[in-house]
């Protein structure tokens, strides 16, 4: 057997992921204060938790419909046309094995070899990837803080070819925490509908944003957008691995069919924990989520005026739970910048390059971490920048 | 929520934070914070910064502690009160409420040791003027104090570095 050429050649060319060379040092070093971690620093509200827990109880351990349970497709489209004034009926939302299944599936069913994929530069490390694994070409739009890392249309206009099929149209942003607002997002719609593209919007921060509420690409774009959502950032559930993809019948259809192929269902107890969560703070207004949104901002503002006073100068996020703020004045790279951090003063943060090549200059500061780890991290981060300028 | 309201909500998780950082979280001035800060105490709102102790880990040298369900026969000169101002000048006692139910006041108290409870209650307590009956519950181990998990705290699960 030629060891050479048994992994694919479109697998093996896709590198491993910028994050987890970070991973590697930070877990073999003891006591390192960690802002790096993409996910929420609550666990799940014990009442989703004690209904998973029940529904084990009374033998609820089977496969469920391959679409997920109605009851949960039921309450997400009454969530979505509530929340965010997207409209999907429940048989256009497949529940999936978290956000991520999802992307895979849009990909899978939407890619032919060749095709081009427009993703937003920063973005979150598995769009390329995904499209690289269908054969599919992943072409970055880069983003800068000129624009406020959103898309512009004359950015898209100038990455369109006539092999793009796609745009993925990922705010609430990681890293950056832009947002894009409602007239943003009405900005760029003419030249996604003059090219004709399908957009993926991954909205998985959809409830995470401070000073406004999310505006939604699908909102009256349903049958050209596959969104994308999900449990793991608004209700503190990753672990379970819950999320869910509303789009067109066809590229539903098309999904369903990988999906249950490759995956059956997601899992019942997960499924009965989102009914429970999604239930639970419809019927209250979502008085949990607010909670958690209030406790983000104190951090978010915490975090940005200590990375502008130490003379930093770090874009306001409105979403997410991620700082970007720029390192291009200490000099270093944004990998020597956060290999010299961990190593001298055990902070962990992520260089901006782990998110694609325009992250450079960037460090990703996440702040769903406690208040007191916070502040002592943002006094070493203090210590290390103004060494660093001396 | 109006600025004090969030500050007493940031204090009580963390009392030692200091102004400028409670300034920043919320937007304020530091100046802003000290001086609703200084309005609270000064209003009595805030009484005292506490800590949170796991008195398990003292040893030897953690103190016994009771709850106290007290019945009292309260007089027309003589209400609830006045027999609440009596108990709660016995340094043992530690909190002291008016309750529903079937006890009309419960304390807290906290001695060295048990021993020094019950003579707490035969000596000191029980013999007072309007005190009908006592019933003491010793507290044998504690599993949270304020809104602090102290046996089996849940650990950080979460990876160090996640995308």
């Amino acid at each position: 057997m030629n060891r050479e050429t048994l992994v694919a050649s479109h697998i093996a060319a896709v590198p491993p992921s910028g994050i987890r060379k970070f991973f590697d040092i930070a877990s073999d070093m003891k006591n390192v204060i960690s802002l790096s971690v993409g996910e929420p620093d609550f666990v799940t509200p014990w009442n989703v938790r004690a209904a998973a827990i029940s529904s084990i109880e009374q033998g609820r351990t089977h496969y469920t419909s391959n679409h997920g349970m109605p009851e949960l497709r039921s309450l997400i489209e009454k969530y979505l046309a509530s929340r965010y004034n997207v409209h999907y009926p429940a048989s256009q939302i497949l529940v999936t094995v978290g956000a991520s299944e999802a992307l895979d599936l849009a990909f899978r069913a939407l890619i032919e070899p060749g095709d081009e994929v427009l993703i937003p530069a920063p973005s979150y490390v598995s769009y390329e990837p995904g499209v690289a694994f269908c054969h599919g070409v992943p072409v970055a739009v880069e983003t800068g803080e000129a624009e406020d890392f959103t898309l512009t249309p004359e950015q898209i206009e100038r990455a369109v070819t006539p092999r793009t099929k796609a745009i993925v149209i990922p705010y609430p942003n990681n890293p950056t925490g832009a947002i894009m607002t409602r007239e943003q997002l009405d900005a760029i719609r003419p030249v996604i509908l003059k090219h004709d593209l399908f957009v993926i919007a991954d909205e998985i921060y959809s409830e995470l944003t401070y000073g406004g509420r999310h505006a939604s690409f699908a909102e009256g774009m349903e049958e050209r957008t596959l969104l994308i959502n999900g449990f793991s950032k608004a209700f503190a559930m990753t672990g379970w691995r819950l999320g869910y993809a509303c789009g067109p019948a066809d590229v539903i259809a098309a999904m369903v069919k990988i999906h249950q192929y490759t995956m059956l269902c997601a899992p019942i107890m997960s499924q009965v924990a989102g009914i429970e969560a999604l239930k639970d703070e419809m019927e209250s207004g979502f008085p949990q989520v607010a909670d958690m949104v209030r406790n983000y901002n104190r951090r978010r503002t915490l975090v940005v005026e200590s990375f502008r006073e130490m003379g930093l100068s770090c874009f306001e996020p409105r979403g997410a739970f991620y700082a970007f703020p720029s390192i291009k004045s200490t000099g270093l790279s944004s990998e020597e910048f956060c290999k010299r951090l961990i190593f001298e003063k055990s902070v962990a943060c992520v260089p901006g390059t782990a998110f694609g090549q325009s992250g450079e200059g960037y460090i990703r500061c996440s702040y769903a971490a406690s208040t007191e780890n916070i502040i002592e991290a943002l006094k070493r981060i203090r210590e290390f920048v103004e060494a660093c300028k001396n | 929520m109006e600025l004090k309201k969030e500050i007493l909500e940031i204090l009580r998780a963390d009392a030692k934070i200091e102004n400028k950082n409670i300034a920043a979280m919320l937007g304020a001035t530091e100046q802003e914070v000290a001086a609703a800060i200084r309005e609270m105490e000064e209003a009595g709102i805030i009484l005292r910064y506490g800590i949170t102790v796991n008195s398990e880990l003292l040893g030897e040298d953690a103190p016994a502690e009771a709850l106290i369900e007290i019945k009292v026969a309260p007089k027309l000169d003589f209400g609830y009160d006045d027999i609440a101002r009596r108990i709660d000048k016995f340094p043992e006692v530690k909190s002291l409420y008016l309750m529903s139910g079937r006890c009309d006041l419960a304390i807290r108290v906290e001695c060295k040791a048990m021993k020094d409870i019950s003579k707490f209650v035969w000596e000191k307590l029980s013999v007072l003027e309007g005190v009908t009956s006592t019933e003491t519950l010793f507290i044998m181990r504690k599993y949270k104090e304020n809104g602090e998990v102290l046996v089996g705290e849940e650990k950080e699960e979460r990876l160090v570095v996640t995308p």
